[in-house]
């Protein structure tokens, strides 16, 4: 640092003195200690576990990737959380692009109602869809009224009904961000690009879409992390056929007592995860702050 | 032009249908819940076919409902407590200092908030078999106090951020001790950060399921647990009534939260 | 064994001795001393990096110096923390308490003096008449200007009557009216609360207009002290030119061998500089610079041109209000600034021949 630099500084960010650094770790100290001992050294005890039971090695990890059995549930997990993304992604941006735009009382309606339902206890959302998917349920009745199915369709218990109530769940997460990237850009920009002859075809795919591809990433990234960890609606609205990670860690543990393999199927969405994340504040910056 | 509502044309029309298409769709379950809680159709039949309190009644005539009520309230106010004071404290260590790490330390904080729930619930049980922590409701605090620390350090440092230290400078020139100056200048200036922290750690646990899932007993459940429980066997009404009742206390929640929020931008 | 304790009048009332402060290995202020008298409006005018805001944070309490003494009435202050040194301060940013009114934000210092509520509402008063906003009493800092944020701090500061107000760039944030309309305002509390100054600022024109002294800092010493006349006059050293005023900076030599007073300094195309004194001037020193202000040159016809003068070609004129500026090209390839009063003798034209010339007082030469 130079004296110039320094002297820029105010007065709070001028370098500290030990007494003041050893003042400022001491007031992180207990929610330090917290963390580690209930957060770093569980989780970690928990991921050597995969190679310490039954036996020390590699054993488990051998095992879930030998059968189709496992394989199977990652599979179905990334299946979901692409599916998820992608419903995310085709139905959050014409909504965030007219939350931008749209008058002012009308967006805000909407934008409560995003919050709204964002804020709801997911269970209660959950459960709502169960009883809006289930064989007498809203949805068929409706489609039988309109005559355009003869027999109830199952949509619960099944892809259709995870894919639906996770994407009720994660579509605020697209939404809410990319509308306030959206208000960010200027609209005289497009003006400038159809003064220049462009299309409004060539407005959306060579000035709006690359001006948003950030975000849009950004979002779906987010959304699909989330969505390969999530435990409660796959495992009311999918069925045992569509069995997720998290819902097969659940039972490894809770009925099966295999510490060893729920420890190793930790390990695998764990590592996944993070590897995601880090991808994920690498290219878009900022930690995503829910 | 495609940002300019009025320029739209036809597309307007388009954007228009999307956006309140997707309106419905997010407001539909809510209002059916709501509709359902009121219904008398015990199979859950929409639109009802009778109206009725009947749902609301069994509610509060159950003592285990009443009881699951009470436990997660109990637990809910004791981590709002715990997460604001010691997310205070933290956010003070991290925002006014420079220790080395600090950078990871900060980082280390909010992992909890980005790990899969289930892996932390799962590691947490395990642990908790071991200190017999497991269905007692200091294990359900400390393990909703995880989740809600995060949120609580965002929010706070968010603020103090905000917060030009130069003011709490000028207050002790002014005559007033440092700790006189953080207490009457500070933290009246961070208030609404330090009550967004308070309503997001009240959440965090008041909503939690997945990891009290893990550490529920048959002695002691909190709401989501309960709730749970009774979905994986029927859909029973009495969850639309109470879902309801959650329902409304979001709202109110929220509007709490987005009056903060303009005082806090305010400022 | 307590010294007896001396009347006031034989200390200066504050007392600056010898202060020194770095951070590892960078050096933020070396040595700065400096006594200011009671009722004095001293200014630190310097570029930013050159220790002023440092010596004013030590004199707050806010830094630690590593060596030297702060000295109020002949008593160090630097073990009272700096609650208790009953120094008043108005910061660079606007630092009202954004949660109270005006009124509590003025009455703050005196609540927590544990004054009675009819004394503070008095003082109040008082204080929002002395900064002319008695009607926003009720108001909240945002709802307020900046201008009249800072006229809240400076009350503030100066409600619970310290003797000293630190003043640490109160008007840097402010755009350029409310700078001139807030300097009148500091310039007339001043005035009528008679409290000693100490005001930071690295605006010259500012620093000008309002203090008795100023103490030009450079590279963490002060490098002149003065009123603002010696430093524009008198200016000690090449830097302090160069830095109160515009001036005009022109590489010589002096030729030893002619050892008189006359003509012993030649500019580098040779023309010779008669008049200015050497004192300044380190006797082995062959190289130097002479510095003359742009209104000191005279513009003169070539052909009627006094001995000395030097020749020219104006390549730039601009009209300034009051005065015209003209940039001068020499034979040595740098240009010259020249200020003529507006009216008067006639315009010159740019391309036109021009012969330049200063009275010899009006000159100065310093080492390069």
């Amino acid at each position: 640092m130079t004296a110039a630099q320094l002297q820029a500084l105010p007065l709070q960010d001028a370098p500290p003195t030990w007494t003041r650094r050893l003042r400022g770790f001491g007031a992180v100290l207990p929610a330090l200690v917290f963390v580690l001992l209930l957060f770093v050294v569980p989780v970690l005890a928990l991921l050597l576990r995969s190679i310490t039971e039954p036996t020390l090695g590699l054993g488990n990890y051998a095992a879930f990737f030998a059968g189709t059995t496992y394989l199977k549930v990652l599979g179905n997990t990334f299946l979901v959380a692409s599916l998820v993304t992608g419903a995310s992604l085709v139905i959050g941006f014409p909504t965030a692009w007219f939350l931008a735009i749209a008058p002012r009382r009308l967006a805000g309606l909407l934008a409560g109602i995003v919050v709204l339902s964002m804020w709801t206890n997911l269970l209660a959302r959950t459960y709502a869809w169960m009883v809006l998917l289930q064989g007498t349920g809203l949805i068929n009745r409706a489609l039988l009224g309109l005559g355009l199915i003869s027999a109830p369709l199952t949509l619960t218990n099944n892809l259709i009904g995870v894919t639906l109530g996770m994407t009720y769940i994660m579509l605020p997460f697209m939404v809410l961000p990319l509308t306030s990237a959206m208000r960010t850009i200027d609209p005289s920009v497009l003006q400038a690009a159809s003064l220049c002859g462009a299309t409004r075809w060539q407005c959306l795919t060579r000035i709006l879409l690359p001006m948003l591809s950030g975000p849009i990433a950004s979002g779906a990234l987010m959304i699909f992390v989330m969505s390969l960890g999530y435990f409660v609606t796959p495992a009311l609205l999918g069925g045992t056929a569509n069995m997720m990670l998290p819902e097969l860690i659940a039972q490894l543990v809770q009925s099966l007592l295999d510490w060893g393999l729920a420890s190793t199927a930790a390990t695998i969405l764990l590592v996944l995860t993070l590897i995601l994340y880090s991808l994920q504040v690498r290219f878009f910056g900022t930690r995503s702050t829910a | 032009m495609l940002l300019t509502y009025s320029r739209l044309g036809g597309l307007r029309f388009v954007l228009c249908g999307i956006g309140l298409t997707v309106g419905l769709f997010l407001l539909l379950p809510i209002l059916v819940l709501v509709a359902l809680s009121f219904g008398d159709s015990q199979w859950m039949q929409f639109p009802p076919p009778g109206w009725t309190l009947r749902w609301y009644a069994d509610l509060f005539d159950d003592p285990d409902w009443i009881f699951a009520f009470l436990t997660s309230l109990r637990i809910a106010a004791w981590v709002t407590v715990l997460s604001v004071a010691l997310g205070l404290v933290t956010s003070f260590g991290l925002v006014r200092s420079r220790f080395p790490g600090r950078e990871t330390v900060r980082a280390l904080f909010l992992m909890p908030m980005i790990l899969p729930v289930v892996v932390l619930a799962v590691a947490l049980y395990a642990l908790f078999l071991r200190l017999q922590l497991n269905g007692t409701e200091l294990g359900f605090v400390l393990a909703h106090l995880l989740l809600a620390l995060p949120l609580s350090i965002i929010s706070i440092s968010g603020a103090l951020e905000r917060f030009d230290p130069s003011i709490e400078d000028a207050a002790v020139l002014c005559g007033a001790s440092p700790m006189e100056a953080k207490i009457r200048v500070t933290l009246p200036a961070i208030m609404p950060g330090i009550a967004t922290a308070a309503l997001f750690s009240f959440l965090a646990s008041w909503d939690e399921v997945v990891v009290a899932i893990f550490m529920a007993s048959p002695d002691i459940q909190t709401l989501p647990v309960r709730i749970w429980g009774v979905l994986r066997q029927d859909l029973s009404p009495v969850v639309a009534a109470v879902s309801t009742l959650l329902v409304a206390l979001t709202a109110v929640l929220m509007l709490l939260s987005a009056a903060l929020k303009k005082k806090d931008v305010r400022a | 064994m307590r010294s007896p304790s001396s009347p006031p009048s034989d200390h200066p009332f504050l007392a600056i001795q010898g202060i020194r402060r770095s951070y590892g290995s960078v050096v933020a202020v070396e040595a700065v001393t400096l006594d200011v008298a009671r009722g004095e409006f001293v200014t630190f005018l310097g570029p930013s990096g050159s220790g002023k805001s440092t010596t004013l944070y030590v004199i707050a309490g806010f830094q630690e110096p590593n060596s030297g003494d702060v000295l109020i009435e002949g008593r160090s202050i630097l073990n009272t923390p700096s609650n208790k040194r009953n120094i008043g301060m108005v910061f660079q940013r606007y630092t009202l308490f954004p949660q109270m009114t005006i009124a509590e934000n003025i009455g703050f210092p005196l609540k927590v003096r544990r004054r009675s509520r009819a004394d503070i509402d008095a003082r109040v008063k008082v204080m929002l008449r002395l900064v002319q906003l008695e009607a926003y009493a009720d108001r909240k800092p945002a709802q307020l200007s900046g201008g009249q944020q800072q006229r809240v701090a400076l009350a503030r500061a100066l409600a619970y009557e310290p003797p000293l107000l630190l003043m640490d760039e109160p008007l840097s944030a402010l755009d350029k009216s409310l700078r001139d309309e807030l300097q009148h305002e500091i310039k007339r509390v001043h005035h009528e609360t008679g409290v000693t100054i100490l005001y930071v600022t690295h605006d010259q024109e500012e620093a000008l207009h309002l203090s008795d002294r100023i103490a030009l800092f450079r590279q963490g010493r002060i490098e002149q002290l003065g009123t603002g006349r010696d430093l524009y006059d008198a200016p000690a050293s090449r830097f302090v030119a160069g830095f109160i005023g515009h001036s005009n900076f022109m590489p010589c030599r002096i030729d030893r061998e002619r050892g008189a007073v006359d003509g012993a300094i030649l500019l580098d195309d040779g023309t010779p500089v008669s008049g200015v004194s050497l004192a300044a001037m380190p006797a082995q020193c062959e190289r130097g610079v002479l510095m003359v202000r742009p209104d000191a040159i005279r513009l003169h016809n070539p052909d009627s041109a006094p001995a000395g003068a030097i020749l020219g070609t104006i390549d730039e004129a601009s009209f300034r209000g009051e005065a015209m500026q003209y940039s001068v090209a020499t034979a040595w390839g740098e240009s010259l600034t020249v200020r003529t009063p507006c009216g008067g003798t006639g315009r010159a034209r740019v391309g036109e021949r021009v012969a330049l010339a200063w009275q010899p007082e009006q000159a100065q030469i310093f080492p390069n």
